[in-house]
């Protein structure tokens, strides 16, 4: 069986942002509910949703890192700006959300459409960047090894 | 590895977590009480989603204060507030849409949250609404003036038609006010605005859906 690489989205920042982005959702945003616990969600998704998106396309196209990484950024830039900056959109996204949370038992979904969070949308492109620019040096170093 | 399908296996476990994450991570917790706090608008309205304690229907309750109309020359305020408190409000000054959290309830307010809009001269007025009967029928709703210290408040029964029976009905109540009408209590003494004949008055639409 071939290994399944991801490597974009299995990678300690990664991950990171997604624990970041649970515990603060989970804990951090009821107990200590500031414009800090407000906004760190967002950057967290900011970054990772990106590369989950590549990660799930991985599965699913034969393309290369960066145009899955392209896709990646644009979608998460597109569905994070519709819905931080209109009701509607944030009300059509709860409205799908919801529909499965409680189909699962669980409350209602409420995103808020809130245009502050944008200030998150610059991880988007450190995402994508440092990506790239691991990927790159990781298999620039494969080669070095490889031809040693 | 020796074993790539075991690594498979837990990398898509992993992307399926993350999913779950993203989709649920918005979710709010079922409530048991709420109350909620209007603006002095003469059109505002707060839909409050009631799904909570009425599992089995959805309930849109539209409030709007029809007697009082003080001038406003500006949009609510909804404020940053709202989301921390895990309410979603739209920026639509006419409509809100509140979501109560039984965990924002618990470490907010000790059993008691309520979104805290405050107008300009700090006068608001709260309403909350306990978890009806079983049977449904009856929506007691607790109307109180926060005005300063005055602790009045007017408890409204309401009576939901029992022969509602389809997906969307329209039910128009009214409600006369004798102790309070927003956003003054008739007891405040402070700031108290004269009242149209016929006292204060409420209107709820409920709007089974």
């Amino acid at each position: 069986m071939k290994p399944i690489k991801m490597q974009e989205f299995f990678n300690p920042w990664c991950l990171i942002a997604i624990v970041l982005f649970s515990i603060n959702n989970l804990y951090w945003k009821l107990d200590y509910p500031n414009w800090i616990t407000g906004k760190l969600s967002d950057f967290a998704v900011c970054y990772f949703l990106p590369l989950y998106v590549s990660a799930l396309l991985s599965l699913v196209v034969d393309w290369k890192l960066r145009q899955r990484l392209r896709v990646g950024v644009m979608l998460t830039a597109l569905i994070f700006t519709l819905v931080k900056t209109s009701g509607y959109m944030s009300g059509q996204l709860n409205l799908l959300l919801s529909q499965i949370t409680t189909a699962f038992g669980f409350g209602p979904s409420a995103n808020i459409a809130d245009p502050g969070d944008l200030i998150a949308l610059p991880l988007i492109g450190i995402a994508y960047l440092y990506t790239i620019k691991k990927m790159e040096s990781q298999h620039e170093t494969a080669l070095v090894v490889k031809y040693r | 590895m020796k074993q790539p399908w075991l690594l498979n296996t837990v990398k898509i476990a992993t992307l399926f977590l993350v999913g779950a994450l993203l989709i649920g991570h918005g979710t709010r917790s079922k409530t048991d009480k709420y109350e909620i706090s209007w603006h002095e608008l003469s059109t505002a309205r707060l839909s409050f989603d009631l799904t909570a304690q009425t599992p089995e229907r959805r309930f849109l309750v539209e409030v709007r204060s029809e007697n009082y109309l003080p001038p406003h020359d500006g949009l609510p305020l909804w404020e940053e507030r709202l989301a921390v408190q895990g309410v979603q409000g739209t920026t639509d000054p006419a409509l809100i849409y509140v979501m109560t959290n039984t965990a924002a309830q618990e470490r907010y307010h000790a059993r008691s949250f309520y979104i805290q809009h405050v107008s300009r001269r700090r006068h608001y007025v709260m309403a909350s609404a306990p978890r009806p009967p079983s049977e449904n029928k009856y929506l007691p709703i607790v109307a109180s003036c926060r005005q300063k210290t005055c602790t009045a408040s007017s408890i409204l029964t309401i009576r939901r038609a029992p022969e509602v029976k389809t997906a969307v009905q329209h039910i128009s109540l009214e409600y006369i006010a004798d102790l309070m009408g927003p956003p003054y209590c008739s007891n405040c003494k402070l700031e108290r605005r004269p009242r149209k004949p016929g006292g204060a008055k409420i209107s709820l639409r409920l709007t089974e859906m």
